[in-house]
C-alpha cells in the first residue's frame, strides 16, 4: 500500500504536490500548531508531502527544535501559554499572516478544542483533523458515554454529576460514589492525559480529592465539570487506532495496549497486545468503527478501552486527534498516519481497505520525561548537555529537544520518544532495551533507566502488566555501585583534566571558566523562571 | 576533591596523581575509611574524553559538566557527582523550612500563620507541568512564616513554609 499516488514529487517545495493539486480540496501551505515532538514529525511528513510548513513560537521557545523544520516560523508574542499555544486568535491571527492555508493542532494544546477547530473552518481555513461536533460529542466525556451507549459500545459503570456555582459538592459526589462504589475513579469531563483524574480509595478522601481533580480540570480545560466512575481492577488499556475519510470510510488499524501508566500518563506502549487475539482484535476494532461512525468521524482518532481480565471490553474515552504513541501503529501497519491525515484533509478517498490492513511484527515505544524517579517523578528541568539517541535497525526517535536546549516547567516534560520494530514481543522487549541504553541524557534527570527496568521484569515480559502495576511500585533508587569510588575518581579526572572545557561546558557564573567565547550556554536565556 | 552523588549519602574524596595524560589513585576515600583502588585514568585530548582502566577493564565514561557536578553515565546508568563545597553545612530543612521540591506556581495555600499542624497535614498545593503536588508538613508544630502565597512562582528549593517545634 503506497499512501502518495504520486512519491516522486514529494519533496518538492517550489511546486504544489500533483496529489494535492488533484484533490477535491486542494491546499498548499500548513500551520503546525504545536511545538516539541510532534510539531518535528507533522513538519517533515509535510516537506516529505511537497508541502509548505509554517510553525510556531513564544518568547521562551525562540530556539525550539521544530523551528528548524519549518519553511516559515511565526512568532507568537508573550511567555505564557495562554496568548500563544493556547489562543485561537493568535494562530489564526499567524496562520492568516503567514497565507497559511491549513492548520494541524498535533496534540495537546487546542488540538481537542471543538471552539478552535470551528473558528479554524470559519475563518476560511482548512482544519487538519476532525469535525467541531465529533471533537465536542467526545470531548465532553459525559455525552460521548451517552453517545456511546447509543451506539451499543460497551461502557464502565458510572454516574456524572453537576455541581452548580457555590454549592456543595460532597452530598452529590458521595451519593454517585456510594451507587459506584469504591475504589473510584473521579474523571474530569473535559479531561485527558491524566490530568484532573483522580483515584478516590475510601469515602474520607473524596473531598480533598475532588477539589484537586477539579482544580487541575479548571487550569488545563477551563471546565471543573467531574464524573464518577468505577475503577476496574486488574484492566488493560487497550485503544484501538481508527481512521476515517469524508466518504464515509472508516477503518480501524489495530490495538495499542498503554496499560504502562504512571498517574494515568502512558510510559510504555506496544503493537499488537500480548493481550488481544485475532478474535478480540476484531470485535474491538468494530466497536470502535460503530464508536467513529456514532460521531461521523473524520481523520485519525483512537478510540480507549479498558479491557478487564474477563477479556470484556468497556469503552474509556476517544481521542480526537493524533495520538503520541501513534508510532507504534505506523511501524506494524507500515502506513504513516500523519500522511494519511493530509489526504483526508483534501477531501481524498481512503487508500485501503480494512482488509488490505496488516499487522507486522511487534512495535514498542517508550516516552523519554524529564522527571526524577528518586524524588517520586517530580519535573526536572535544567540545560540538556548531552543527548545521544540510538540508531540501528527497527530503531525510530522522535524527539523534540537536542543538546543545548533547556528543560523548563513551562512546556510537557515529555521530550522524546524511542520507538522499536522487531518480529516479535521478546525481541522488540530486548530491541527497546539496547536502545535505551544507547540513550543518554545529561543536564536533565530522565526516566530512561525507570524504563529499563521495568522492561526487564518478569511480569512485563511475561505477560505484560495491568494499568495498577506502578501504583505504590518505588522505582529502585538504589543504584549498583559499579565499583567503589569509580564515579568519584572519574568526576576528579574529569576535573583535573579538564574535560568539556574546550566544547563548551555547562557553567553558571564560576570563576576560572566564565565568559567561554565559545560556550553555546552563555547565551540561553530560558532560564527558569 | 570531595564528592557527594544524588541518590547517595556517601561524602568520597580523591587524590590523584597526575603524569602527563594519565592518572592514577593517590588516596580515596569514603567518609574516613581509606580505599585502595587500582583505577588508572587516561585523557585523550583530541576527543577530550577520558578512559577508565581498572585491572584490565577498560570503560569509556560519557562526561558532562554541568554547573558544578559532573553527568556521569558508564554501563548504561547516568550518576550525578556534586562536588561538595566546605562551606555548605547548614541547610535549609535545619532551620525548620520546608522548601519547594519542584519549580512551579503555588495553587492553593491551607493553612495560617499561627495555624497548628500535624504531621502529615497538607500545608500547600504546587503546580508544575499543569500536575499538582501536595506540600505535606514533615513535624507536628505550628505555622510561623508563609513565604509564598497562591499565583505566585517558586523556584526549586525556595522555603515556602516555616514551622516550629
Amino acid at each position: 500500500m503506497e499512501p502518495l499516488k504520486e512519491p516522486s514529487v514529494c519533496g518538492n517545495h517550489m511546486r504544489p504536490a500533483a496529489w494535492m493539486t488533484n484533490s477535491p480540496k486542494p491546499y498548499e501551505s500548513v500551520l503546525v500548531a504545536n511545538r516539541g515532538e510532534i510539531a518535528v514529525r507533522i513538519l517533515k511528513a509535510l516537506r516529505e508531502c511537497g508541502l509548505r510548513g509554517i510553525a510556531i513560537h513564544n518568547d521562551i521557545d525562540r530556539d525550539g527544535m521544530h523551528l528548524d523544520y519549518a519553511d516559515n516560523v511565526e512568532h507568537l508574542r508573550g511567555e505564557d501559554l495562554m496568548s500563544t499555544y493556547l489562543s485561537t486568535e493568535a494562530i489564526i491571527n499567524a496562520a492568516r499572516r503567514t497565507g497559511a492555508d491549513a492548520i494541524h493542532p498535533g496534540y495537546g494544546f487546542l488540538s481537542e478544542r471543538a471552539d478552535f477547530a470551528k473558528a479554524v473552518l470559519e475563518s476560511g481555513l482548512i482544519w487538519i483533523g476532525p469535525p467541531p461536533e465529533a471533537i465536542m460529542l467526545m470531548g465532553d466525556k459525559i455525552r460521548a458515554r451517552e453517545s456511546m451507549i447509543k451506539a451499543q459500545v460497551p461502557v464502565i459503570p458510572g454516574r456524572s454529576i453537576s455541581i452548580s456555582d457555590g454549592e456543595d459538592p460532597l452530598p452529590q459526589l458521595a451519593t454517585a460514589a456510594a451507587e459506584v462504589g469504591y475504589p473510584l475513579l473521579l474523571k474530569a469531563s473535559a479531561g485527558g492525559g491524566g490530568k484532573g483524574m483522580r483515584v478516590v480509595k475510601e469515602p474520607k478522601l473524596l473531598r480533598t480529592e475532588y477539589q484537586a481533580a477539579s482544580r487541575e480540570a479548571t487550569a488545563a480545560f477551563g471546565n471543573g465539570t467531574v464524573y464518577v466512575e468505577s475503577l476496574l481492577g486488574g484492566a488493560r488499556h487497550i485503544e484501538i487506532q481508527i481512521f476515517a475519510d469524508s466518504h464515509g470510510n472508516v477503518i480501524h488499524l489495530n490495538e495499542r495496549d498503554c496499560s504502562l501508566q504512571r498517574r494515568h500518563q502512558k510510559v510504555i506502549e506496544e503493537a499488537p497486545s500480548p493481550a488481544v487475539d485475532p478474535e478480540l482484535r476484531e470485535k474491538m476494532g468494530i466497536a470502535a468503527i460503530q464508536a467513529a461512525r456514532a460521531v461521523n468521524y473524520e481523520g485519525a482518532g483512537t478510540v480507549e478501552f479498558l479491557l478487564s481480565p474477563q477479556k470484556e471490553f468497556y469503552f474509556l474515552e476517544m481521542n480526537t486527534r493524533l495520538q503520541v504513541e501513534h508510532p507504534v501503529t505506523e511501524l506494524v501497519t507500515g502506513l504513516d498516519l500523519v500522511h494519511m491525515q493530509l489526504m483526508a484533509a483534501a477531501g481524498i478517498e481512503l487508500q485501503l481497505s480494512q482488509d488490505e490492513v496488516s499487522l507486522s511484527g511487534h512495535a514498542m515505544e517508550a516516552r523519554i520525561y524529564a522527571e526524577d524517579p528518586s524524588t517520586g517523578f517530580l519535573p526536572s528541568i535544567g540545560p540538556i548537555a548531552r543527548f545521544d539517541t540510538p540508531v540501528g535497525p527497527g530503531v525510530r526517535v522522535d524527539s523534540g529537544v537536542r543538546k543545548g536546549d533547556e528543560v523548563t516547567t513551562s512546556f510537557d516534560p515529555m521530550l522524546a520518544k524511542i520507538i522499536v520494530h522487531a518480529p516479535d514481543r521478546d525481541s522488540a522487549i530486548q530491541r527497546l532495551d539496547q536502545a535505551l541504553s544507547e540513550t543518554i541524557l545529561h543536564g536533565v534527570k530522565s526516566n530512561i533507566e525507570f524504563c529499563r527496568e521495568i522492561l526487564n521484569t518478569e511480569t512485563f515480559r511475561g505477560p505484560g502488566v495491568t494499568t495498577d502495576y506502578l501504583e505504590g511500585r518505588p522505582p529502585n533508587q538504589i543504584q549498583n555501585e559499579i565499583s567503589t569510588g569509580l564515579i568519584e575518581i572519574i568526576a576528579t579526572a574529569a576535573e583535573r583534566f579538564g574535560l568539556n572545557k574546550s566544547k563548551g561546558a555547562l557553567l553558571d557564573n564560576q570563576d576560572n571558566h566564565s565568559g567561554h567565547e565559545y560556550d553555546p550556554f552563555t547565551t540561553l536565556t530560558k532560564r527558569f523562571p | 576533591m570531595k564528592w557527594k552523588s544524588d541518590n547517595s549519602d556517601k561524602v568520597w574524596s580523591v587524590r590523584l596523581l597526575m603524569d602527563g595524560g594519565r592518572a592514577s589513585v593517590a588516596q580515596l576515600k569514603c567518609g574516613d575509611e581509606t580505599i585502595q583502588s587500582n583505577i588508572t585514568i587516561t585523557y585523550d585530548k583530541q576527543s577530550d574524553n577520558i578512559y577508565v582502566n581498572e585491572d584490565g577493564n577498560k570503560l569509556n565514561p560519557k562526561i558532562s559538566k554541568v554547573g558544578d557536578s559532573w553527568w556521569i553515565t558508564v554501563s548504561g546508568q547516568t550518576f550525578v557527582v556534586n562536588k561538595v563545597l566546605h562551606n555548605s553545612k547548614s541547610t535549609i530543612e535545619d532551620q525548620g523550612g520546608l522548601t519547594a521540591p519542584m519549580p512551579g506556581i503555588v495553587r492553593q495555600v491551607k493553612v495560617d500563620i499561627g495555624q497548628k499542624v500535624r504531621k502529615g497535614q497538607p500545608l500547600m498545593v504546587l503546580e508544575a507541568m499543569k500536575m499538582e503536588h501536595q506540600i505535606i508538613a514533615p513535624q507536628a508544630g505550628k505555622i510561623e512564616v508563609i513565604h509564598y502565597h497562591e499565583g505566585e512562582r517558586v523556584e526549586m528549593g525556595s522555603v515556602l513554609i516555616s514551622i516550629s517545634e
